[in-house]
C-alpha cells in the first residue's frame, strides 16, 4: 500500500491575504485569490519574516518564497525534527524571474554587463528562489524548481509526494512562488496580474505527522497530468485528443463519490476551456465550483474540511492537472 | 519487481553536429573551440564567446520567426524517435509524457523582443519556460505528462532521472527527457559580471582553467520500459537508466559546498539506487565545468568516494568540447553516456594541457579508447547546489 502523505503546514505570502485568517476572510467574501497576484503588493514586508538584513539583494519572489516558508515551517511545528538531509524543496514558478531578467538585459543594452551587481548576478537563474530557501532553512535532501505553465505548483507537490513515498525526504516544502508576470500578459488574463506571491506547504508522512502529534490539514490523494493541446483548438475533448486511457475516469471516481470542484480561473479562455471540459468530465454529485489559483486551491479545499475534492487547474498551452485531496476532517 | 528503464534512442543537436552520430564523432576526433560571436560592441559586453550549434541561418534571423530551443528540440526529439525506431503505430495506444530541462527557455526570442519591440510574440505562450516541452509535445503528439524543470545548469539530468522515476512509477511506459538551452545574452553577461567565463576554452580540471564557456546543446532522450520495447519487438537498446541521487549544497547561490559533502550524498545515492558499488562503475562523465572551486572540489569528492578504484576510471570531462549547455547539459551528457556503453568507447577530454595537480584525477585526455563499460556515473549540478548524479548501465 502507498504511505499516506499529510499537509501540516501552510504559508502564504499574496497581495490579499499573508494568513490563513486572513485568506479566510477574503474567501469568506468570496472574492478569488490568485497565485501571480491580482493587486499590487506595497505592503510587503520583508522584515517582519526574514529579520533585519540579509534580504537587500533577493528578488521579491524570493522574498515571498522565503516568508512563506517561514509561515508555513512555523505552522507545520517542525523545528529541527528533521535533519537536514532529510528536507526536500520543489518549488513551482512561472514568473519569479522575468523581471529581473528584462531589467537586466535593459542594463546590458544600455549601459554593459558590467553595470549588474555581482551580488545580484546569480538572479538571472529561475532556481534562486528554491535555492535560497535551502540556504537559508538548510534543506539538503534535494532542491527542484518546476517552470511547467499554471500547473507547476500542483506539479510541485505531486512530486514532492513522489519524493516522500521514495524515501528521497521525509519532509518536504512544496508550492508556488511568483514575481511580476509580463506586461505582454496584463491583456490577456482578464484579471491584472501586478505583482507576486507565494503559498507553500509542508507535507510529511501521514504515519510521521501523527507520531509527532502533528495538526493534519488534509491529505494528498491520487493526481493526474495530461497535456491535451488539441482540446484548446476546437470542439474537442480529452477522449478526442488521446485522454481515452480512463486514467480521468478512474481519478474522478464513481458518481456517487461526492466530489467537490475546485476550478482555476485567471480569465484566460483557453485555461477555462480545458478546465471547463475536464470540469464537465467530473460532473458528478456535490460539485461545488470556486476560483482561486491553483494552489490556493488545495489551501481551499484543505480549509474546507471536505472529505473529497478536487483540484483542478489547466494552462493556456494544454496542461491539465488533476489532484485528490482530503480535509482534515476526513 | 522494478521495472527496467531503457534508453532506446537518443537525439542530439550540439556545437559538434547536427545528429547524434555527427556529434559522437566529433566528440571522439574533432579538435573544438568556442568562438567570439558579438552581437554587441565589447563595450557592452566583453566576452561573448561560445560554442556554437551551425545552423542555416544567423540565429537571430532564426528567432524572428521562432524560438531555435524550440525548433531544435522539435528536431532533436524527432531524431531520438527515428533512432529507436518508434513510428507513430507503435505509439498508438500509449501516453507518452516529457521531462524537458531548461534555464533560460526561448530566451532568444524575448530577448530579441528587447531590441526590436516590434517583433510579435507569441501570447501567452512565449512568455512561459515550458513552451519548448510543450510544443515538441504537441508537434509529435505526446499527452501524458508534460514537465519543464529548471534547476539551472543540472536540469537536464533531473529531467532524466524524473523520467525514469515515472517509468518506475508506472505512470508511463515511454516518456522523452531532454533539454534545451542556446545561447543568452542575459546569461552570458551575469557569468561575465560573476568572473566565471574562461576567455580561452572549457578546460575542466585544467591548471590554468578560468571559469566555464557556455555552449549551445539540445538533447532528446527516449525512456521505454523493457515490456513496452519487448511488445513492439524493439531487440536494441542504447543503455539503462539504473537511478539517481540527488541533495542540494544549501550552501551558497553560485559557489560549491567546499566540502563537497552533499555532491558526494548524491553520488552514494545515485550508486545505491542503482545497486551497484563503486566497483561497478567504469566511467564516470563529471560535471567538470572548468570553475575552479566546482572542479576541484568534485575531484576531492570523486577521489573519496571511488578511493583506489579513482585510478581505474575513465573520466572525460565532454564540456571541453561540447561547452556547458546549462539547462540541457545533463541530458546532453545521459546521452553521451549512453552511447558510451552502446559502443565500448571512450571520448578523450579536449583542450586539456595539464590537469592541475590539485584535482589529482585521471582525466581521459588521449585518443577514443575502446573499453568494456558496465556502468556510467553520470554528476551534473547547478546554482544553488542543486546536485543530481545519474547511473546509466549496459544492456
Amino acid at each position: 500500500m502507498r504511505e499516506r502523505i499529510a499537509l501540516t503546514g501552510i504559508g502564504l505570502v499574496s497581495p490579499a491575504a499573508s494568513s490563513l485568517e486572513g485568506f479566510a476572510r477574503v474567501r469568506a467574501a468570496g472574492a478569488g485569490v490568485a497565485c501571480g497576484g491580482t493587486l499590487p503588493f506595497p505592503d510587503f514586508d520583508p522584515a517582519r519574516y526574514l529579520g533585519e538584513r540579509g534580504f537587500k539583494y533577493l528578488t521579491p519572489a524570493t522574498q515571498y518564497g522565503l516568508a512563506a516558508a517561514r509561515l508555513a515551517l512555523d505552522d507545520a511545528g517542525v523545528g529541527d525534527h528533521y535533519q537536514g538531509g532529510e528536507r526536500g524543496v520543489v518549488l513551482g514558478t512561472n514568473f519569479a524571474v522575468w523581471s529581473v531578467l528584462a531589467d537586466m538585459d535593459a542594463t546590458i543594452l544600455r549601459n554593459g554587463a558590467d553595470q549588474i551587481r555581482p551580488a545580484e548576478a546569480a538572479n538571472f537563474s529561475v532556481n534562486i528562489p528554491a535555492s535560497q530557501l535551502s540556504i537559508r532553512y538548510g534543506f539538503h535532501a534535494f532542491n527542484v524548481t518546476i517552470t511547467t505553465a499554471r500547473i507547476a505548483g500542483l506539479e510541485a507537490l505531486a512530486l514532492g509526494t513522489e519524493c516522500l513515498r521514495r524515501g528521497r525526504a521525509r519532509m518536504v516544502l512544496a508550492g508556488a512562488v511568483e514575481g511580476r508576470a509580463p506586461e505582454a500578459l496584463q491583456g490577456y488574463f482578464s484579471a491584472p496580474i501586478a505583482e507576486g506571491a507565494a503559498c507553500l506547504v509542508v507535507l510529511e508522512l501521514l504515519s510521521a505527522a501523527r507520531e509527532r502529534g502533528a495538526r493534519v490539514h488534509g491529505e494528498v490523494g491520487p493526481s493526474l497530468f495530461r497535456f491535451w493541446p488539441a482540446v484548446l483548438g476546437g470542439p474537442s475533448s480529452p477522449e478526442a485528443d488521446g485522454g481515452s486511457d480512463g486514467a480521468l475516469a478512474a481519478l474522478i471516481g464513481p458518481e456517487a463519490d461526492p466530489l467537490h470542484l475546485f476550478e482555476a480561473g485567471h480569465g484566460c479562455p483557453r485555461c477555462e476551456r480545458l478546465t471547463g471540459i475536464v470540469a464537465a468530465a467530473a460532473a458528478s454529485a456535490g460539485r461545488e465550483c470556486s476560483t482561486v489559483s491553483p494552489m490556493m486551491q488545495v489551501v481551499d479545499l484543505c480549509r474546507s474540511g471536505l472529505d473529497a475534492g478536487l483540484v483542478v487547474a489547466a494552462s493556456p498551452q494544454g496542461h491539465a492537472a488533476l489532484g485528490r485531496w482530503a480535509g482534515a476532517a476526513a | 519487481m522494478t521495472a527496467r528503464v531503457l534508453i532506446t534512442g537518443v537525439g542530439l543537436i550540439s556545437p559538434l553536429g547536427h545528429s547524434a552520430h555527427g556529434s559522437w564523432e566529433s566528440l571522439l576526433h574533432r579538435e573544438s573551440l568556442p568562438r567570439e560571436h558579438a552581437t554587441l560592441p565589447p563595450a557592452l559586453l566583453q566576452n561573448q564567446r561560445y560554442y556554437r550549434i551551425a545552423d542555416e541561418q544567423p540565429p537571430e534571423e532564426t528567432a524572428r520567426a521562432e524560438s531555435r530551443a524550440t525548433r531544435l528540440a522539435v528536431k532533436a526529439t524527432g531524431m531520438a524517435l527515428a533512432d529507436a525506431g518508434l513510428a507513430p503505430a507503435d505509439l498508438s495506444g500509449t501516453t507518452v509524457g516529457v521531462c524537458f530541462g531548461t534555464g533560460m527557455g526561448e530566451g532568444d526570442r524575448l530577448e530579441l523582443g528587447h531590441t526590436e519591440p516590434a517583433l510579435p510574440l507569441d501570447v501567452p505562450s512565449s512568455f512561459f519556460l515550458s513552451n519548448i516541452a510543450a510544443r515538441l509535445a504537441e508537434i509529435h503528439g505526446f499527452t501524458g505528462s508534460n514537465t519543464t524543470l529548471s534547476t539551472a545548469c543540472s536540469a537536464g539530468s533531473y529531467a532524466v532521472a524524473l523520467a525514469h522515476d515515472r517509468i518506475v512509477a508506472g505512470e508511463g511506459e515511454v516518456m522523452v527527457a531532454g533539454g534545451s538551452e542556446i545561447y543568452s545574452r542575459v546569461g552570458q553577461g551575469c557569468f561575465h559580471r560573476l568572473g566565471a567565463l574562461d576567455p580561452v576554452a572549457c578546460r575542466p580540471f585544467d591548471a590554468d582553467r578560468k571559469g566555464t564557456v557556455f555552449g549551445e546543446g539540445v538533447a532528446a532522450l527516449i525512456l521505454e520500459c523493457e515490456d513496452h520495447a519487448r511488445r513492439r519487438g524493439r531487440r536494441r537498446a542504447l543503455a539503462r537508466v539504473e537511478g539517481s541521487g540527488w541533495s542540494c549544497d544549501g550552501y551558497h547561490p553560485t559557489a560549491p559546498d567546499p566540502t563537497g559533502r552533499w555532491i558526494e550524498a548524491a553520488m552514494l545515492r545515485a550508486l545505491s539506487a542503482a545497486g551497484v558499488t563503486p566497483q561497478d562503475i567504469d566511467c564516470v562523465l563529471p560535471h567538470g565545468t572548468g570553475t575552479g572551486l566546482n572542479d576541484l572540489v568534485e575531484s576531492q569528492t570523486l577521489a573519496r568516494v571511488f578511493g583506489d578504484r579513482v585510478r581505474e576510471l575513465k573520466i572525460s570531462a565532454i564540456k571541453a568540447k561540447l561547452g556547458h549547455s546549462g539547462g540541457s547539459a545533463g541530458a546532453v551528457a545521459c546521452a553521451t553516456a549512453a552511447m558510451i556503453l552502446e559502443r565500448g568507447l571512450v571520448p578523450p577530454t579536449g583542450n586539456v594541457k595539464a590537469i592541475d595537480a590539485e584535482c589529482r584525477l585521471p582525466i581521459h585526455v588521449d585518443a577514443p579508447t575502446p573499453a568494456s563499460i558496465r556502468h556510467v556515473l553520470v554528476n551534473a549540478y547547478a546554482f544553488g547546489g542543486n546536485n543530481v548524479s545519474m547511473v546509466l548501465g549496459r544492456v
